[in-house]
């Protein structure tokens, strides 16, 4: 998995590129937790995510809980495969999905 | 045995008895006889003599003149001598009359008074004075002793002996005494003395004869009881020589002999007495018997030592007998041996078979699919025989087999079964092995050869043709030699015929091999039948030529019959199964097999990306929990057709049916969701079925997903 990061100001882009799954989840808890203090606006680019599993399921989840306290997270350019995990899961209702 | 020690024995004792009681009886009865003869000629002659000299010449001349003028004169008158034969009683009688006065003589009283006693003090018959008359050839009659009744009157005459006649013609009167036997008079020892004158000249003859009929009784009875007393001693001892010799001899052979014929039978009666009938013998005899025991005693324990040996020997022999059958036997099923082996495969036929020799050997052959699309045949021919052989040709077996998998260069499998056989071989064995892999959708045959007999290609409407190729080194020859793979195109219809070096080395009882050339040839007549039907021909032409003559090599061959291209949509369905540690480092492993297998069947991408994330989330969890805090592995097997696909997850960790889990809350907010189990409900929500099951200590999980787009 390859992760993208860009930062403009307080807000943070990350796009995803491959699967996040058990194995890629912590590199990308790992770029959160060092990346994430400060940031007003996190923006989740999915668009060359090919799917995710639990393990992403629970960094998105924690990323959500840090964000919810200080400003806002959104995921953009969801695929169908991810959606539905999403509405499997119940994470549409938590995450901001545009 | 004509006839046993004991009839022998006594026949021989027998014979030398008798044949002794004979000679004696005869010798003693002979010698007996001879000196009784002499003993009594000499008393007649002795007798004879002194009448000779006692009795008065005077008067015996004087009786003689009167005789001899009154036989003359009735001769004269008779006008010869008178046919005494042809005298009656009467005549004779007159004949008498004429001499009657001459008993009357004084003189002729007084001899016969001195006859008369001397007869009676030497006891003989008769004694009689006699005048050999030469010229009328009769013996006269002077004066006769003999016993009253018997005696002869003067002039009474008898016919000269022959044989006499001539010596007293020369003067000569001393007749040797000799031994008569008349019915009349019995035995009778006679002998006769010349009476003569001062002058010297005969005027009469003194006879004498002695009765031996007594002594002649005596000579028989002396004869019976000698026989007699010689048998009874010959019965003696030829029973006391048999009693000795069945004491000393045939009672210790004969028991011997028992002794000895009962040895196995006793050995087998008294195994636990350890008392055998030659053990409990007692012979004491002081002689060769003796020694004879000791050495049959001797013998007896030297030979239970020797049998306890063999036994222990033979029972080792047996046992490794049977070890090497049993190794036999293994090695034989270990090779696939159950035709039609791939009865649901029509792309292809395929038959095998190895002819053992006495000895388990190291030929081996071996075909097996590598994969749903790949058939590999080995053909091997390990140096040498026996064990070490068998062994080793379990290695190179597994070995190769184990090295060749999916696209793998058959030259890799070579060069590496090659390091690793050269590893463990200390006894310097070496294998020559070929082995190739056909694509049984394309016809293409891979192969690589170390130093193997190199196969037949039988080519549609060409017949069977040795196919050159180049051979590497054999195997376990030498460390890191490279070997290299060879490739050519089989058509359908297409045969291969491997062999090892057992078929073209058979040997007839003339020597001969039966080579290559038969064995062209006897392929080409059977180009047209099934595998089957070609081995079974090979197999029976070798054994027309070789006959009676026995088989020194294991006679193994493989013939490989492309019959079709596999069907396009065959290749899609598959089963693949991997095993790996379980850590999640292994989980891109085991999505990657999984999505070629799900490609390769035409997975839609959605279906695949779930099954991927099931994948992920069931190997991660063996890899975070099952085995906490050890290690240990998972095994995935997925099995794919275009319709549908089955995974089955299988760890030894502890046991964990997460179907039991209870679903998350999805409608709580970030703050209040649990992470845990979200993966499992995923898995539960896109797959189609899941099931779990715990068996034989293993967690296995299934999860079914249709796949159709």
């Amino acid at each position: 998995m390859n992760i993208q990061k860009e930062l403009n100001g307080t807000n943070l882009t990350i796009n995803l590129e491959g699967r996040l799954d058990t194995t890629t989840a912590p590199q990308l808890e790992a770029e959160l937790k060092s990346d994430i203090s400060g940031i007003e606006k996190l923006i989740f680019d999915f668009a060359d995510l090919e799917y995710l599993s639990s393990a992403g399921l629970r960094v998105l989840l924690a990323a959500q809980k840090v964000m919810n306290k200080q400003g806002s997270m959104v995921i953009k350019n969801v695929n169908s495969t991810i959606m539905d995990i999403f509405e499997v899961t119940g994470f549409s209702g938590i995450l901001t999905i545009e | 045995m004509k006839m046993s020690l004991r009839t022998k024995a006594i026949f021989v004792i027998l014979v030398f008895t008798l044949v002794l009681s004979v000679s004696t009886v005869l010798v003693s009865y002979n010698t007996y006889t001879k000196s009784f003869n002499e003993h009594y000629e000499t008393l007649a002659a002795s007798v004879a003599k002194s009448t000779a000299s006692v009795v008065d010449v005077e008067q015996v001349k004087k009786v003689k003149a009167e005789v001899l003028g009154v036989y003359s004169q009735i001769c004269e008158e008779n006008g010869g001598v008178p046919d005494y034969e042809a005298f009656s009683d009467d005549d004779w009688e007159n004949y008498y009359e004429q001499f009657e006065y001459i008993t009357q003589m004084p003189e002729y009283k007084s001899l016969l008074e001195v006859l008369s006693k001397l007869r009676e003090d030497n006891n003989v018959v008769s004694l009689y004075l006699g005048y050999s008359d030469l010229d009328t050839m009769k013996d006269l009659y002077l004066v006769d002793a003999s016993a009253e009744g018997e005696s002869c009157y003067p002039g009474d005459c008898d016919d000269m002996k022959e044989e006499h006649i001539a010596q007293m013609k020369q003067g000569n009167y001393e007749f040797p005494a000799f031994i008569t036997n008349y019915e009349e008079y019995g035995w009778l020892c006679s002998a006769s003395a010349p009476v003569m004158d001062k002058d010297g000249s005969v005027i009469g003859v003194a006879l004498v004869d002695i009765s031996m009929n007594e002594i002649m009784a005596d000579r028989r009875s002396f004869l019976y009881t000698l026989a007699a007393i010689t048998i009874i001693i010959s019965l003696i001892t030829v029973l006391l020589v048999f009693f000795l010799m069945n004491r000393a001899m045939l009672k210790p052979i004969n028991k011997l002999s028992k002794a000895a014929s009962l040895f196995v039978s006793s050995k087998k009666d008294n195994t636990e007495t350890g008392e055998s009938e030659i053990s409990r013998l007692y012979i004491k005899t002081g002689e060769e018997l003796e020694k004879l025991s000791g050495s049959i005693k001797q013998m007896e324990k030297d030979l239970n030592t020797y049998i306890g040996e063999l036994t222990s020997i033979t029972a080792e022999k047996e046992r490794i007998g049977a070890e090497l059958d049993v190794a036999k036997h293994i090695q034989s099923s270990m090779l696939p041996c159950i035709f039609p082996a791939f009865p649901d495969r029509m792309e292809f036929d395929i038959y095998a078979s190895m002819t053992t020799a006495k000895e388990v050997g190291g030929d081996f052959y071996d075909f097996f699919m590598v994969d749903e699309r790949h058939l590999a045949i080995v053909m091997a021919d390990v140096s040498g025989k026996g064990v070490p052989a068998a062994l080793f040709m379990v290695i190179a077996k597994t070995l190769i087999k184990d090295h060749t998998q999916e696209d793998r260069d058959l030259g890799k499998v070579f060069t590496e079964v090659n390091n690793l056989l050269c590893e463990s071989n200390s006894e310097g064995l070496f294998v020559t092995a070929f082995e190739g892999v056909l694509d049984l959708a394309t016809g293409e045959f891979n192969f690589v050869n170390a130093g193997h007999e190199i196969p037949y290609i039988c080519k549609k409407n060409e017949g069977f043709k040795p196919y050159k190729i180049k051979a590497g080194f054999v195997l376990a020859g030498m460390e890191d030699m490279k070997y290299k793979a060879g490739c050519l195109t089989l058509e359908e219809g297409d045969k291969i015929f491997q062999y090892t070096d057992g078929v073209t080395e058979a040997t007839n009882a003339a020597n001969e091999l039966y080579g290559s050339e038969r064995l062209n040839n006897i392929l080409n007549l059977n180009t047209d039948k099934t595998p089957f039907e070609i081995l079974q021909a090979v197999k029976g032409d070798i054994d027309r030529f070789v006959g009676e003559a026995d088989q020194f090599d294991d006679i193994t061959m493989l013939c490989l019959e492309f019959k079709s291209k596999m069907a396009a949509d065959e290749l899609k369905s598959g089963c693949v199964e991997i095993t790996v540690d379980a850590v999640t480092e292994n989980i891109s492993a085991v999505t990657e097999l999984v999505n070629n297998i799900l490609e390769e069947n035409g997975c839609g991408i959605k279906a695949k990306t779930q099954i991927d994330i099931a994948v992920d989330e069931i190997v991660g969890n063996i890899a975070n929990y099952a085995y906490v805090p050890d290690a240990g592995k998972v095994t995935v097997r997925a099995d794919v057709d275009e319709k549908c696909a089955v995974l089955t997850f299988i760890d030894n960790g502890i046991p964990y049916n997460p179907i039991e889990n209870l679903d998350p809350d999805t409608t709580l907010s970030a703050e209040e969701r649990q992470i845990g189990g979200l993966g499992i409900f995923m898995v539960k929500k896109t797959m189609d079925e899941v099931s779990y099951e715990y068996r034989d200590g293993q967690n296995i999980f299934t999860i079914k997903k249709n796949i159709i787009c």
